[in-house]
């Protein structure tokens, strides 16, 4: 019983970590922008066939892959920020219109890739090969890496947004936009700057993933439906409290799928979602209005 | 005579049909506090906001600072220029504490980098007084008071020519307002050329040099300050008639 229950918790663990990548990246566009981007799973998804290609079509090895991978996720990100995002700031529906936006992207890029890569299932081999025991629970190496990396990427977004000129530019810049341009920031290029860093985010949880999970079109879906779970529990404007979130939907989600079983988890974290929002509107760690 | 830093010629400012500034000409000479004052709608933020550019600029006439003509300059190079203002806002950045405030400004609009943005950031919250210990909380939580000594200290960072103040007494209380005059006395004794928009009348007579009244967006009268108040005009339009 234990050992199942310490099993489960390690695998809440891998999929809080993912989650955690996820949302916070989501958290980025959020509060710098006031878009919620629903193109970030496809661009995991871009990420992880171009590493793909990278590393075992062309044979280019798998970090340069990777690599490839997080850099076209940027790219592809800028690209959506500016023809699908940029022309409507300012604009007083600009949520409303982005959201349909930002799906446009979503089913665009999952059809280009369908037509592009096939429908045929694909993987990119392990990162590292093995596998590590933690308290008797045995997962990949490539999975522990995973939760060791969340935790690093997670601060290093933390301090860069706290301590460096452009990071605390971008929170500047989502507080109050109107000061921001008078002291002369550059806003549009502040825009880019956040959605850039959130689709690089995606783009390198979706590469990592791509060992993990078979890498097919429609692979950042689902992972997009639980980060919208956490940032509805954690409250989108905190970095801190998106991470936190994530971490214990991850847990739950584990849990669930051990006691209700697979088919009834996403009905049992919906509803906890509804739950939620009922009482809790701006998110468990959210403050109250 | 000192030369005007800031003037105005006959600017105006229209949407549709509401003309909100109409053929406004005024100067401000270096070293003064220049007080405007005005019933609610009779253009005062208005006139800051086509003199800045923020969120928009003229629809007719000119603004000239320092020697230049600015009315068609982009917002962010006004102020660079030196002619930096506040809002009516409760907080500027209402996540950000005034340490990250300050550096944020210092170094968009103050061109520092580093240790010399944090010391300047520093030496700008003394002047103003602002606590010490409270130099870590949110904007956000800070009481009404710090967010005005904040907004001032963040438009100061960059060393404007001239402080362009939208209404910082509102919202204080009596003592604050004391505090406030001191504060205001002390930066233009330091050189600091001041423009003041406000409605607490005793504040405005305290500290400016000369006064300008709008009224539906044009001048009332202007001058010194105890002279402008006793005009008809202005205890008509802006005391109500009770004074005499």
């Amino acid at each position: 019983m234990i050992d199942t229950l310490i099993a489960t918790l390690v695998s809440g663990l891998v999929l809080g970590s993912l989650y955690a990548l996820m949302a916070s990246g989501l958290s980025v566009v959020w509060t710098t922008l006031g878009v919620f981007n629903f193109s970030h799973g496809a661009l995991m998804m871009v990420s992880a066939f171009v590493a793909w290609t990278v590393s075992e079509a062309l044979g280019l090895g798998l970090l340069v892959g990777i690599a490839a991978g997080t850099l076209s996720a940027a790219l592809v990100g800028i690209i959506i920020e500016r023809l699908l995002v940029r022309p409507f700031y300012g604009d007083r529906n600009m949520l409303l219109i982005t959201v349909m936006t930002t799906l446009a992207a979503m089913i665009i890029l999952e059809k280009s890739a369908l037509i592009i890569w096939g429908a045929r299932l694909k993987q990119l081999p392990r990162l590292i090969e093995g596998e590590i025991s933690i308290f008797g629970a045995t997962i990949s190496a490539h999975e522990a890496l995973l939760v060791a990396l969340a935790p690093l990427l997670l601060i290093a977004i933390w301090q860069f947004t706290v301590r460096s000129t452009v990071g605390r530019s971008l929170r500047a810049v989502g507080q109050n936009q109107e000061s921001a341009s008078l002291i002369g920031i550059d806003v549009s290029k502040a825009f880019a700057i956040a959605f850039g860093l959130s689709a690089a985010l995606a783009g390198l949880t979706g590469a990592l993933l791509g060992s993990i999970r078979f890498i097919t079109p429609t692979m950042g879906s689902e992972p997009l439906v639980k980060a919208m779970i956490v940032v509805i529990f954690g409250g989108l404007g905190s970095l801190g409290a998106t991470a936190g979130a994530a971490y214990v939907i991850g847990i739950i989600e584990a849990l669930l799928i051990l006691w209700l079983g697979l088919y009834w988890t996403p009905f049992a974290l919906f509803l906890l979602m509804i739950v939620v929002l009922v009482f809790r509107p701006n998110g468990i760690f959210g403050g109250r209005e | 005579m000192t030369e005007p830093v800031l003037h105005t010629r006959s600017v105006s400012k229209s949407f549709g049909g509401l003309q909100a500034v109409k053929d406004v000409s005024f100067e401000v000479r270096e070293g003064e506090i220049f007080g405007i004052a005005g019933p609610n709608g009779s253009g005062k933020s208005t006139l800051f906001n086509i003199m800045t550019g923020i969120p928009f600029g003229v629809t007719s006439g000119e603004v000239h600072f320092d020697g230049q003509r600015v009315d068609r300059w982009a917002p962010h190079r006004i102020a660079q220029a030196g002619l930096c203002r506040t809002f009516q806002k409760d907080a500027e950045y209402p996540d950000l504490d005034a340490n990250e405030t300050l550096l944020v400004s210092a170094t968009y609009n103050g061109g520092l980098r580093g240790a010399e943005a944090t010391r300047r950031a520093n030496a700008v919250l003394d002047q103003v007084e602002f606590d010490r210990s409270r130099r870590c909380v949110l904007s956000r939580e800070l009481s009404v008071y710090e967010k005005k000594q904040l907004m001032i200290a963040s438009a100061m960072v960059s060393q404007p020519k001239v402080l362009m103040l939208d209404e910082p007494a509102s919202g204080l209380t009596k003592p604050e307002i004391a505090r406030l005059d001191a504060l205001l006395v002390d930066l233009n004794r330091a050189g600091l050329t001041i423009l003041l928009i406000e409605h607490v009348l005793s504040l405005l007579l305290s500290v400016s040099q000369r006064l300008m009244v709008l009224n539906y967006g044009e001048i009332l009268a202007q001058g010194d300050p105890t002279a402008v108040v006793k005009e008809p005009a202005v205890i008509e339009a802006y005391l109500g008639g009770r004074r005499k």
